[in-house]
């Protein structure tokens, strides 16, 4: 057995019902060659680099598979290559350490950075607003690194209000 | 840069976790060594060890092929 990956380019104006039938054509061709799905992904239009058949965008799908067979590998990649609505498509041999199994764990590690970001923006909002509540929530939420820094920024803020309120 | 006296390290040997982003699925990432008009930066002035640079050459020679990175950029078409 051994592992492969294939990235293809579908045809841009290709409706998602459409769309879906293809994919599922493709899948089910492999398996019948004696592929076994290991992950797949969707990764949406894209812009291509360049024209490829006069095209600007295209959807791009990602699929991991093994398969034991050499020459039905061959078999799948002619019938790539023979599909009008496959704008190019790309073979790699693969170790099987490379295979993503944990697809939900890139999720959870997307989601916090955003979080961050989004805390980090409106602490920024509220230090303009009103100082007293944005005191309180960085002490909740500093370390011991930027305790020094936060204290600093305290009291230029300290500062500032008694500026305003006096 | 060697020609300044400079000595660059190799931004791979400084972080070890950058090793993972060289595959052809990371385009964004290995945009950084090709150049405005799509050719590929030669180790000598990024810094990169030979060792890596062989991996980057491969893998954005397979992202050009999928499309995710361009062959050649026309600077006259911008």
């Amino acid at each position: 057995m051994k592992f492969y990956e294939t990235t293809y380019i579908l045809h841009p104006a290709l409706q998602e019902g459409r769309l879906n039938d293809i994919i599922k054509t493709i899948q089910k061709k492999a398996e019948s060659l004696g592929a076994e799905f290991l992950y797949s992904d969707n990764w949406g239009r894209k812009k291509l680099a360049y024209l490829i058949d006069k095209e600007k965008y295209g959807t791009y799908i990602f699929i991991q598979y093994k398969i034991s067979n050499l020459n039905n590998l061959k078999e799948l990649n002619s019938e790539l290559e023979h599909n009008p609505n496959v704008l190019r498509y790309l073979n790699i041999k693969i170790e099987e350490q490379d295979i993503v199994q944990n697809f939900e764990k890139k999720e959870d590690e997307i989601i916090p950075i955003k979080e961050e970001k989004a805390s980090s923006e409106s602490t920024d909002k509220e230090e303009k607003a009103s100082s007293e509540s944005t005191d309180k929530e960085d002490k909740a939420s500093s370390d011991t690194d930027d305790q020094n820094n936060q204290s600093e920024e305290d009291k230029e803020s300290n500062t500032e209000n008694s500026g305003e309120e006096e | 840069m060697a020609i300044l006296g400079k000595t660059k390290i190799c931004p791979f040997k400084e972080d070890p976790s950058l090793i993972k982003k060289i595959n052809y699925k990371e385009h964004k990432f290995l945009k950084k060594f090709i150049t405005d008009q799509g050719k590929i930066i030669p180790a000598h002035v990024t810094g990169v060890s030979a060792k890596y640079q062989r991996l980057i050459t491969n893998e954005i020679k397979k992202a050009r092929v999928i499309a995710l990175l361009p062959f050649v950029v026309d600077p006259r078409q911008n």
